[in-house]
């Protein structure tokens, strides 16, 4: 028993420190441990009474009756300290390469101190029932039977603080909100004792009952109900038995729901079988590379997610929803994000970035209204002018490395309104770039000049792209910047700044050095939506790559998204990146594959990353980590190591009762009663304890699980992660079950397994010679 | 019947006090329960009150615009406005005052509004007379001295308007110019005008991007024909809340409703025109914070009044079986008669129903009248005594668990085996296995509450176990007191057989009477009751001084623009003794505020709550930040320095002085050459006729610069106007200047003879002699708060105008900063260090008491009252939750009267039993005094173990739930921490106070009872 006590609270003491969770989620199993001890302490004072009656009788006392007592078992408990030692530094190693990537450390020092902690508290108590057992009287040390006594009050104040411990764990790890306390850590523990006490009673009660009933249905059963209600042997480690098949549940049931949750979790994050990561690429250098590596869209798709976990009104991501229906396509059926997954391709608008590829930009404009040259007498004979049609157009675009850049090429428009054209190479857009707006401005080298000034772009062109083939809109930020500005007084503002004309694009220059900016018309299209509210009543608002506002058009409202979970907005990764600044910094860009994509397209796509992809469980792995799935499985040992104690005890109290079955049936026989009544009372008495174990786990393994799970720290949940699923599911509860009873029966089978030459009646005599 | 109504009185009557005292704990139980909901409905009533009283009615109040139709004349718009705003105000709203305003005007070089009210004039202090012809106006005071009017005389409105104000696109009025008749004053309070502030003018302003906010005058209040005749009029309706002291938080949410009735962004069409609600009104908010608090007030009294309820419960339970013991053979000769079982318990129940149905209609009197009072004497006056449901629900709960009591009393009684009824004595019994499972689970329950909340992690929500804990405790408190004496009491007398008789029959009787033990239980849960009420109301005072504290650190604080050194002067020379007035300040660092403060003064000055350092005397706090050395003052006009040079140099030796800055300049004096030698050089310090610090000097080339030295130096006087300054050198803690960018030729430096000794060497390279005074150190001293953060801490340095430190010790508060500031003196964070003023926020702190002569040479510095710690106090406690915790001050108190009533009842119900036994022993020849000692010694230690296990058990509530629940606001990082402490003074004072109540009672008994002890007692009872 020290060594599995010892082992396993080492085992999982060292792999909590290693994982980072709670020491203190071994506190159920050296719960269990306590209440397992010293009733094996107690047996085996028990066992000894009569050595000590003997030893009493020959007038042993004091001090050297009690060396004699505890030599024993401090020598038992110093072995299966050491042992347990061992035992939990190979069970580290073992846990912690198997669950986590780096082999913890043997043994540490909080092990060591708590192994030693173990060792003392059991030789307490170990002390303690020798010191019950020799208070008994003489004669009761020296007789051959035990009778049932009443229990003491230590007993009973100890079963009721289990209860009761049990409740206030169950009310605390409901109500509380806070970190949990020991009391809810030691929770499943204290439900599952309590719940086997509740077990222990409902037997003695129902057979306490039935004895008179079976009196009248034969021996068999009259037997089986006299024993359950009577004997001790099978009935007490039911505790044990059913309090760490409840924890087994629970941890069991957290195991799944945390499985669970990083399954649907992977699934929001990668919608597909696999990711890799693009952020280099920036979203639209993704959506030309999967255009670029899977030209039909059946493989692979782009999206990108601003996770912001502080400002969550700005949290969002972007799909490429042309091709999630190919892609994804029934990928979330079954998970609450189906209905969004099924609007996913509503989000696709006409609207798309302006891509252009040609290194040469040119720009011909011819003056409309062009000011006169000004002429400054400045001191020293010099004169300086300005104006008269000296103008200045960029070109601002980002880049396929999602950087962005501008070109600008000056001219002079002679007022007669002759064209004047001029070029500038852009060596950046030779492999295509995106365009996001232009600007017009004054060439006037920072004299304040406000007088009217309007051309026309007749030709304006990037390689072969002709720009003016989009309609342009004026920037109004950039027009209120100047009617803002102080030292622009008196300046009327023409009727309108730019007019798409047939002819070209006529722009009204802003006065000073005020720069106009131009980008592509995008009044009407609003950026259709799919929205994770933050709260009910916040307003949602689209933005693009760049982070700037857009006009947004809510088409739905899901409270589980892909990509974004519970809290965000899902928008098309191309309807947002039209005219868009590039891809804010904090954007994770990433391609996904779906199942089935091709070696070839995944090779391309990694080479052209630079990275390498991740399988879809790989995420899943990562998120237990980054989020503490290691608890459930630090859980699961202590669960485990629970298992072993409860099969302990049965073991032992079997074991050591074993004799006296035998005695009784051979005592049985004595009375004319058969060994096959004696095997079918024993039979019986099997089957209702298997019956009693199933239905208490089950029952018990479904309230525990109900109270105490959504308060034990299983995961810590990111900001806007799918809600952890808590509530009881059947098979986590049956397969505890299950086990705990096949456990029951396999040891009790083998205590009820009676031959008919191991009970013959001479047995009885043999003993009374001995 | 009759004859069973007779019985009852009789048994009342021969039973009296202890009917009486069954009779008072019952009301004061009904009385408490019914008390209860009561308070706390009327706290949340009251907070509700002040909170809005406190509120600026613009916050409160609706303002709504009523554009009219065009063809609606003034008085059928104001007509209509009224009906509209009366129509949508649903809840407590006052009239409804309509103002006609004009729109903004192009005139006077700005936007001008006219505005038309009734009653304006009556409202407004006015100088000169109320405008009634059109054209006349009022101004504003401050703007007929900016637009030069003269009253009586026109002002013409039409002038030279500026192009940006051109631009905004105003009108121009329709008057040419109008008559002053008359100026006002802006309101000071929101009594009349909603919004006062509307009530003045706002200078023309141009903001750096462009805004453009033209000069616009306080609205010319005038007459509605005036502001007809100009055009384009919109009727104003405010509306102010009325606030009746009757206020109910239902009454709350209607008008927060109407609040937003109308919406501000959009027009409505109402009759008469469109209506916009232009205000800032934000009652949803307030009722959120009143939501709060209701919620805090209800959880922070319901353990009050639940211990109250369970202790006045237990006290009755042992008065009723003590009743029903005394009736013992009253049953038992009933039961001999043949009177049946149900008739014997219709007897035994029929006097403790009595007592109930007495006591009802007391109890709730009592309560009520309770209610009444405390109402009356601490919430706002006026405040109706509601009487919630839950009042009688509670009540009629009380009722029936006494019921329950009385019929727990009579089973025990009934259930009594005949024998045992008719036989004179009795013996004790083995306790029964559901009580001692009851009392088992009552201890697992405490034991597994009190471990979860000990291994909880910090405060959260209070929740039931918070609730339950104190009476928990109490209870198992009691219950293990009364094992532990009795057990005691069993083990001394088997001990003590052939020592002192009085010994052994005192512990005999604990042991054997079990009447004498079961006092025990009420008294330990009262005590540890009240131990509790008063810890947790004690300690919530102590926290809200603490918060206030944090406010304003003395009596008055002064708010003032001055700098740190500036009000560091200031106060010095207003009073020189430092009795009464220090300067302090805060300045702002995320992770680490500074709190700096003037620490000689401190402990005279300064109010420190002893919460702040656990363990530390103020005194020590001022010895760990004090620099190691005073900053000597130079008061005059010329210094003169000698200086013994015997250093190789390449140039003669230079000397700059520092003497702090003025207004962000620095002042220093240069003095120079010095060469080889002992020289005297003397230089000009105008600016130091007033005195001023002397910080810092360099000794190095010209102006303060490197120099090649290697040597000694020497500085052999500081000397003012040809007197040596006083502590110039001796005292003032001269160090290199510890900072790492200087460097420093310094090798050694030490103090001899009144002189500093300097050995510098700069090697091959150069360097300068830099010193500091006032033992300044690298890493100034400072205490540092719970909430700095060590990063911070790291992060400091000189360059931003702070100062690194090196963390001496921690405190938990500390002026302005609370726990997130570090502490620091004045001089470290000054001198010879620049400082940016307007990091720092000064204010100047007054002790109680400070004299009229110096408040008035603060106010004439042009220093304000900032605020004062009364004010502070105010506001924390009148939060309803501190007013909830007042509830607890009565809980102790009535707990405590109903302990020593019912430990008065029951020593009189033991007195015939006790004087039976001295009797006994009187007649067998023990001494008199032997008796008497062996019943003081009785009651002393089963009293005494009830007080210590109460005041333990009160103790360790207190300390528990106090660490895990909020005891008001705690979202700013500068609120101190709630200290959980017990204060061992209180305990010493409540032990003594138990002791000398308990030992009057001990002895009062023992000589009653050896006094009435005769033989013929015993003979008596025989009969």
């Amino acid at each position: 028993m020290t060594v599995v006590v010892v082992g396993g609270a080492v085992t999982v003491l060292q792999f909590a420190e290693a994982a980072g969770t709670s020491r203190w989620l071994t506190a159920p199993l050296l719960l269990l441990g306590a209440v397992a001890v010293p009733s094996i302490g107690a047996e085996l004072a028990v066992a000894r009474r009569e050595e000590i009656g003997l030893a009493r009788l020959r007038g042993i006392h004091g001090l050297r009756l009690w060396r004699f007592l505890l030599v024993e078992p401090l020598l038992a408990i110093a072995i299966g300290t050491l042992l347990g030692l061992a035992v939990g530094a190979a069970g580290t190693v073992l846990a912690t390469r198997t669950w986590l990537d780096d082999t913890a450390a043997a043994l540490q020092q909080p092990a060591l101190v708590a192994a030693a902690a173990i060792a003392g508290a059991a030789l307490v108590i170990i002390a303690l029932s020798a010191a019950a057992a020799l208070r008994e009287p003489l004669a009761v040390q020296v007789s051959m039977r035990r009778r049932p006594r009443r229990a003491t009050t230590v007993a009973v104040f100890l079963s009721v603080l289990v209860l009761v411990g049990a409740a206030v764990a169950a009310y605390r790890s409901r109500s509380a909100s806070d970190e949990p306390d020991l009391v809810v850590l030691l929770g499943p523990a204290l439900v599952g004792l309590a719940l086997g006490q509740a077990a222990i009673w409902v037997i003695r009660i129902a057979a306490r009952g039935l004895t008179p009933v079976t009196e009248r249905r034969g021996m068999g059963a009259f037997l089986a109900a006299r024993r359950l209600a009577r004997a001790d042997d099978l009935v007490t480690p039911v505790r044990l038995v059913v309090a760490a098949a409840i924890v087994g549940s629970l941890a069991l049931s957290g195991a799944v729901s945390v499985s669970s949750w990083t399954r649907d979790q992977a699934g929001v994050e990668v919608p597909g079988a696999r990711t890799i990561d693009a952020t280099e690429l920036g979203a639209v250098g993704a959506v030309d590379l999967t255009e670029r590596a899977d030209p039909e869209g059946d493989h692979l798709i782009a999206s990108a997610i601003v996770r912001n976990e502080e400002r969550l009104g700005e949290r969002r991501a972007y799909v490429d929803a042309a091709r999630w229906d190919a892609v994804v396509g029934d990928f979330y059926d079954g998970t609450p994000a189906r209905a969004a997954s099924d609007a996913v391709d509503r989000l696709s608008t006409d609207a798309a970035p302006l891509q252009v590829r040609g290194d040469r930009f040119e720009v011909t404009l011819s003056g409309i209204v062009v000011p006169a040259v000004r002429s400054i007498n400045l001191p020293g004979e010099e004169v300086y002018s300005s104006g008269g049609g000296a103008a200045e157009v960029t070109l601002t675009y980002v880049t396929t490395a999602n950087a962005s850049g501008s070109v600008a090429v000056q001219l002079v428009t002679p007022g007669d309104g002759t064209p004047a054209t001029a070029r500038a190479r852009v060596r950046e857009c030779a492999q295509g770039c995106t365009v996001t707006g232009l600007e017009f401005g004054r060439n006037d080298e920072g004299v304040i000049d406000d007088s009217e000034f309007v051309v026309l772009a007749e030709r304006l062109t990037l390689g072969d792209t002709d720009l003016l083939a989009s309609t342009w809109a004026p920037d109004p930020a950039s027009v209120q910047a100047v009617l803002n500005n102080n030292f622009i007084r008196g300046w009327t503002p023409p009727g309108s700044f730019v007019v798409n004309r047939t002819d070209g694009l006529q722009v009204a220059m802003l006065p000073i050095g005020a720069v106009l900016d131009v980008h592509l018309d995008r009044t009407g299209d609003a950026v259709p939506v799919l929205v994770a509210p933050v709260d009910d009543e916040a307003e949602t608002q689209a933005l693009d790559l760049g982070g700037d506002d857009r006009t947004t058009d809510v088409i739905g409202i899901g409270g589980s998204l892909p990509l974004v979970g519970s809290v965000g907005v899902l928008s098309d990764i191309r309807t947002s990146a039209a005219g868009s600044g590039p891809t804010v910094p904090s954007a994770e860009v990433q391609i996904v594959a779906a199942s089935g994509t091709p070696d070839a397209v995944l090779d391309e796509v990694a080479e052209a990353t630079g990275t390498s992809w991740r399988s879809s469980g790989a995420v899943r792995d990562s998120l237990g980590e980054t989020y503490g799935g290691d608890q459930s499985v630090a859980y699961a040992l202590t669960a485990l190591a629970c298992a072993l104690v409860a099969l302990l005890a049965l073991g032992a109290g079997v074991a050591r009762h074993l004799r006296d079955y035998r005695r009784d049936v051979a005592s049985l026989r004595v009375l004319g009663i058969s060994v096959g009544t004696a095997r079918r009372a024993g039979r019986a008495e099997l089957v209702s304890l298997t019956v009693l174990v199933l239905a208490m786990v089950v029952a018990g393994g479904w309230l525990a699980v109900t109270l105490l799970l959504g308060g034990l720290p299983l995961l810590a949940l990111p900001v806007a992660a799918l809600p952890l699923d808590t509530a009881p599911h059947l098979l986590p509860l049956v397969i505890p079950a299950v086990l705990s009873a096949a456990a029951v029966v396999l040891v009790g089978g083998r205590a009820r397994a009676v031959r008919a030459s191991t009970t013959r009646p001479s047995l009885l005599r043999e003993e009374d010679q001995s | 019947m009759i004859q069973l109504l007779g019985a009852i009185v009789r048994g009342l009557r021969s039973r009296a006090l202890l009917s009486a005292g069954s009779v008072l704990l019952t009301a004061l139980a009904i009385g408490s329960a019914v008390l209860g909901p009561v308070f706390s409905e009327a706290v949340t009533n009251s907070y509700i009150v002040t909170r809005l009283q406190e509120t600026p009615a613009g916050l409160t109040g609706l303002s709504r615009v009523l554009t009219p139709d065009s063809t609606s004349s003034v008085e059928q718009a104001e007509r209509d406005a009224v009906a509209v705003a009366d129509a949508v105000n649903v809840g407590p709203w006052a009239p409804s005052v309509t103002t006609v305003e004009s729109p903004r005007f192009m005139a006077l070089r700005g936007a001008v509004r006219f505005w038309a009210r009734d009653g304006a004039c009556e409202s407004l202090e006015v100088t000169g007379r109320c405008p009634e012809r059109v054209g006349e106006v009022l101004m504003l005071t401050a703007d007929v001295e900016t637009t030069g009017a003269t009253l009586g005389e026109p002002l013409t409105l039409a002038t030279f308007e500026p192009v940006e104000l051109q631009r905004l696109g105003l009108e121009r009025p329709g008057l040419d110019q109008v008559v002053v008749v008359g100026s006002y004053d802006t309101p000071r309070t929101d009594e009349d005008w909603l919004i006062p502030s509307r009530l003045t003018k706002s200078n023309e302003q141009t903001s750096i991007n462009g805004g453009y906010q033209p000069y616009t005058p306080a609205p010319f209040i005038t007459t509605p024909e005036t502001v007809e005749a100009l055009g384009g009029w919109t009727v104003r309706v405010d509306t102010h809340l009325s606030i009746p002291a009757d206020l109910t938080p239902e009454q709350l949410d209607e008008a927060a409703a109407a609040a937003v009735a109308v919406p501000r962004d959009t027009e409505v069409e109402v009759e008469g025109g469109t209506i916009r609600a232009d205000d800032t009104n934000s009652l949803a908010d307030v009722v959120e914070e009143v939501r709060f608090q209701q919620s805090t007030a209800r959880s922070s009294i319901a353990p009050a009044v639940l211990s109250l309820v369970l202790v006045a419960l237990a006290l009755l339970m042992r008065l009723l079986n003590a009743a029903s013991e005394l009736r013992v053979p009253e049953l038992a000769l009933a039961s001999l008669r043949g009177v049946t079982a149900r008739r014997l318990w219709g007897l035994g129940l029929a006097e403790p129903l009595g007592i109930l149905l007495i006591a009802t209609p007391l109890g709730i009197a009592f309560g009520m009248g309770l209610s009444f009072l405390l109402v009356r004497s601490w919430l706002v006056p006026g405040l109706p005594v509601p009487l919630p449901w839950a009042s009688w629900v509670a009540g009629a709960l009380v009722l029936l668990a006494a019921f329950a009591v009385a019929c727990v009393a009579v089973g025990l009684v009934v259930r009594e085996s005949l024998a045992s009824q008719l036989s004179g004595v009795r013996r004790p019994v083995a306790a029964r296995r559901w009580s001692v499972i009851a009392q088992l689970t009552l201890v697992a329950l405490a034991v597994a509450v009190l471990a979860s909340k000990l291994s909880a992690s910090g405060p959260g929500e209070p929740d039931a176990t918070d609730l339950v804990l104190p009476v928990l405790l109490a209870v198992v408190a009691g219950l293990a007191a009364t094992r532990l004496t009795a057990m005691l009491a069993t083990w001394w007398t088997a001990r003590s057989r052939g020592r002192s008789l009085s010994g052994f029959v005192s512990s005999r009787a604990i042991s054997r009477r079990q009447e004498g033990t079961l006092v025990i239980l009420p008294i330990t849960a009262a005590i540890a009751v009240a131990v509790f009420g008063v810890g947790v109301y004690d300690s919530a005072a102590t926290w809200r001084t603490s918060v206030a504290a944090t406010v304003s650190p003395a009596q008055t604080t002064w708010a003032t623009t001055l700098t740190l050194s500036e009000a560091i002067d200031l106060t010095r020379k207003v009073d020189p003794d430092g009795d009464w007035i220090m300067a302090a300040g805060s300045a702002t660092n995320p992770g680490a505020n500074f709190s700096i403060v003037d620490s000689s003064r401190l402990e005279r000055v300064a109010t420190w709550p002893a919460t702040w350092s656990p363990g530390l005397e103020v005194g020590q706090v001022v010895d760990d930040i004090r620099p190691a050395g005073v900053v000597p003052t130079v008061t005059g006009k010329r210094l003169t320095l000698t200086i013994d040079n015997q250093a190789e140099m390449t140039a003669d030796l230079a000397v700059e002085v520092r003497f702090g800055s003025r207004g962000g300049r620095p002042l220093k004096a240069y003095l120079g050459p010095f060469p080889r030698g002992e020289q005297t050089r003397s230089v000009r310090i105008p600016f130091c006729k007033d005195g001023c610090p002397l910080e810092g000097m360099t000794l190095g080339g010209g102006a303060g610069t490197n120099t090649a030295m290697s040597g000694t130096l020497r500085l052999a006087g500081i000397e003012v106007d040809g007197a040596p300054v006083d502590g110039a050198i001796d005292g003032a803690g001269w160090t290199p200047t510890p900072d790492p960018s200087v460097r420093t030729s310094i090798v050694e430096m030490t103090e001899s003879d009144g002189g500093l000794d300097m050995t510098v060497d700069t090697g091959d390279s150069v360097g300068m002699a830099r010193i500091t005074v006032g033992g300044i150190t690298r890493d100034r001293p400072a205490l540092a708060g719970p909430g700095v953060q060590q990063r911070a801490i790291a992060k400091l340095d000189e360059g931003f105008g702070l100062i690194p430190v090196a963390q001496v010790g921690e405190i938990e508060g500390m002026p302005f900063t609370g726990p997130s500031g570090l502490l620091v003196d004045y001089s470290s964070f000054i001198t010879d260090h620049s400082v940016y003023d307007n990091l720092v926020t000064v204010r100047v702190l007054a002790r109680e008491g400070t004299p009229a002569s110096i408040e008035a040479a603060l106010s004439e510095a042009g220093l304000t009252v900032g605020t004062t710690l009364a004010q502070e106090r105010h506001v924390l406690d009148q939060s309803a939750y501190a007013l909830a915790l007042r509830l607890y001050g009565v809980v102790a108190a009535l707990v405590l009267a109903m302990a020593l009533a019912g430990l008065f009842v029951s020593a009189a119900v033991q007195l015939p039993a006790r004087r039976r036994d001295a009797a006994a022993l009187r007649v067998v020849g023990v001494p008199k005094g032997a008796v008497m000692v062996a019943v003081v010694r009785e009651l002393a230690v089963v009293l005494g173990s009830a007080a210590i296990a109460g005041i333990l058990a009160g103790s360790l509530a207190q300390w528990v739930v106090l660490r895990t629940i909020t005891l008001g606001y705690a979202d700013d990082p500068t609120t101190p921490a709630l200290v959980a402490a017990i204060s061992p003074l209180r305990l010493v004072v409540l032990a003594l106070l138990a002791a000398a109540v308990f030992g009057t009672v001990a002895l009062i008994s023992a000589s009653m009872t050896v006094r009435g002890a005769r033989g013929a007692t015993l003979r008596e009872s025989a009969r």
